[in-house]
């Protein structure tokens, strides 16, 4: 079953798929070499305007598939789908501070993983990635059901 | 990519243990970092070459696993023809590859079992549950293993649905791709993770109306 991390950014700074693969490869996850959609070496890999990027770990497995919007649509409705969670949620300093940075956020990633049948392997991918993304683009981390982390996946806030 | 280990995710898993035919480890000493527990061996000839990690990959927190993980890394980029200027300190590796997971909160990690009961309650219903099956470049969680009335199949999706009845914005847009490539007969069932009762069966035709509700916002 689909689950969406998601790292809001406050910089629309552009991290193309190629930046994205090649951190991915370094990383050194998976006891085989993942495939990328696009191929890092392609031309649109480079593109700084991109929606999609799959990462092919482990050819039985679905794949995890990273997306970027900015400043449209679908981040607006998210934002707002986001602030209506934590108005559930118990008001402390900390959840005004996570709300401040998803109501200014210019860009986010989002990151599909079935939860149920992902590897370790890919959790820690997943870790490294979110991490790096929320370093460069000024972001959180954002997991449903779960809580908001730092750029260094230190707890904000506990949902 | 790399000409150090297979492509394609998962299909050939690297034996561990030390790499055959290497012929030098020069520059190697000086990218580790001191009392690593990373042995490269004594230096034989004019190539960089580094063995892959010994034994099964220790789970983090355990004994060596930052060690086996940096080992891997150098194996892998040496195997590229990388040289030692050229790969990343241990330091560099370790803070940028093994702490978020060592030391962050493990996002996304914990839950799930709303989504759990909901897969069992398709599989009580005789739903396939599916990893890799693909739609509109998406990957659907569940098919009806029979064809429909009409003659077409069933997709399922299970998640977050929101008060207002609809999926949540994220699960619209993979419904979208998922509608594209949807035949005539075919149909997307989303079914709502926390009361599987609550469904909203999508057709070819629903997908102006599925765009729009992503839309009205700009």
């Amino acid at each position: 079953m689909s689950y969406f991390l998601r790292v809001f950014c406050r910089s629309a700074q552009p991290v193309t798929r190629r930046e994205i693969a090649e951190f991915i490869t370094a990383g050194s996850f998976f006891g085989c070499e993942p495939r990328f959609d696009p191929p890092p070496d392609s031309a649109e890999a480079a593109d700084e305007n991109w929606a999609a990027l799959a990462v092919h770990y482990d050819s039985q497995k679905r794949p995890v598939r990273i997306e970027r919007n900015l400043n449209n649509a679908l981040l607006q409705e998210e934002v707002q789908e986001i602030l209506f969670v934590l108005a559930k949620s118990k008001e402390t300093q900390a959840r005004q501070d996570v709300e401040r940075v998803i109501r200014t956020a210019a860009q986010v990633f989002s990151l599909e993983v079935n939860r149920e049948t992902a590897s370790e392997d890919c959790w820690e991918m997943l870790d490294s990635v979110q991490s790096f993304l929320a370093e460069k683009c000024d972001g959180i981390v954002y997991a449903p059901d779960d809580g908001f982390f730092d750029r260094k996946l230190r707890p904000l806030y506990k949902l | 990519m790399g000409r150090g280990r297979p492509h394609g995710g998962g299909h050939a898993p690297r034996a561990p243990g030390p790499a055959a035919g290497r012929t030098s480890v020069a520059g190697f000493d000086e990218i580790l970092a001191p009392n690593s527990g990373i042995s490269p061996g004594p230096p034989t000839g004019q190539v960089w070459a580094v063995p892959t990690p010994g034994g099964p990959k220790p789970r983090i927190g355990e004994p060596g696993a930052a060690e086996w993980r940096y080992q891997r890394y150098l194996h892998e980029q040496s195997a590229n023809g990388k040289s030692p200027a050229e790969v990343l300190s241990r330091d560099e590796w370790v803070e940028r590859y093994f702490n978020p997971t060592a030391s962050g909160g493990r996002p996304g990690r914990s839950g799930g079992p709303e989504q759990v009961a909901a897969k069992r309650v398709l599989q009580d219903e005789g739903i396939r549950i599916v990893e890799n099956v693909q739609l509109g470049g998406r990957y659907p969680d569940g098919i009806r293993p029979r064809p429909n009335a009409h003659g077409g199949t069933d997709y399922f999706e299970v998640g977050r649905m929101l008060d207002n009845g609809l999926p949540e914005a994220r699960e619209r847009v993979k419904l979208v791709d998922e509608l594209r490539a949807l035949h005539p007969k075919d149909t997307v069932t989303f079914v709502d993770r926390s009361n599987p009762v609550r469904r909203i069966t999508y057709r070819v035709e629903d997908l102006a109306r599925l765009l729009a509700t992503l839309r009205r916002r700009q």
